[in-house]
């Protein structure tokens, strides 16, 4: 048998909206999504060691999906929304998995967990396309230079620490505000 | 009769994308409808690529952000080149 996945979807219902955000990441349990993309997981332990060194949040636990082109299992999102209190999936560096990241996110939201996805720069309009289909166009996900796959540890640390401060901003500002661009850049419209 | 280079240069950020993917793209017009190509290069991912509606979407987009009338698409992915090309023997 052959199991046919597509994460994309009809364009109806209500738009979701965000989850409620925290004052501030300090004591926050995070939820690390990495997509199985190479370098992904490495990044996203240093994001999530960087918040808990410059915002106090308490500690992260990594999450991997099963195939980066879909999104987390529903056990991985469940777990997350009881166990996390918020959440960083990524990294989007091809146009499926890209998708797959943006989606992790919207999930999140959903679940009232804020959330934060990263993809790269070639793909914004890949994820901007996904959270159309969900009925959030404006949903707001954060952008890293491409590629990330062959980057040596001092650049991935330094690309960690670009876009920390910018997933920091997603996940306890208000969403709906457009960020101030950077080289990590929001990549909602 | 459609503009190909001006559909071409709205179709830029999809084309890089795919390239980073190791793909090509090509346009065409057939019968009125805009006809995208997505040609697999021998480092492709075919993994990587999105579902067609998806792609479809991508590509409506682009096209209206850059201020150009929307045209009927129709995408085809290298399987379906390979499926062409057994059928066709």
């Amino acid at each position: 048998m052959i199991e046919l996945l597509d994460p994309t979807r009809e364009a109806v219902g209500a738009e979701p909206i965000y989850a409620e955000r925290p004052a501030s990441l300090k004591g926050k349990r995070i939820g690390l999504i990495e997509n199985t993309k190479y370098n992904s997981d490495n990044i996203l332990k240093r994001i999530g060691e960087i918040l808990i060194r410059d915002h106090g949040a308490a500690s992260y636990t990594l999450y991997t999906k099963r195939y980066s082109s879909i999104p987390a299992s529903e056990q991985t999102i469940r777990d997350i929304a009881t166990n996390c209190d918020v959440m960083v999936a990524g990294v989007g560096d091809c146009g499926s998995c890209s998708s797959g990241t943006v989606l992790d996110g919207i999930l999140l939201e959903m679940k009232n967990i804020p959330s934060a996805s990263i993809i790269t720069h070639l793909f914004v309009n890949t994820g901007r396309a996904m959270a159309r289909q969900w009925r959030n166009p404006d949903y707001q996900y954060l952008v890293m230079e491409h590629p990330i796959a062959n980057l040596p540890e001092e650049l991935l640390q330094q690309r960690a620490e670009q876009i920390a401060p910018q997933v920091a901003a997603l996940l306890v500002g208000d969403p709906r505000k457009p960020m101030a661009p950077a080289v990590a850049r929001s990549g909602a419209r | 009769m459609l503009d190909l280079q001006a559909l071409g240069a709205a179709l830029q950020p999809t084309r890089q994308g795919l390239d980073a993917a190791g793909f090509d793209l090509e346009l065409a017009e057939r019968e009125q409808t805009l006809e995208l190509t997505v040609i697999a290069r021998a480092s492709a991912c075919e993994d990587c690529l999105v579902p067609k509606a998806m792609f479809r979407q991508m590509a409506s987009d682009e096209i209206h952000d850059a201020g150009l009338t929307a045209v009927p698409l129709t995408v085809v992915y290298p399987i379906d080149q390979r499926r062409r090309r057994t059928a066709s023997g």
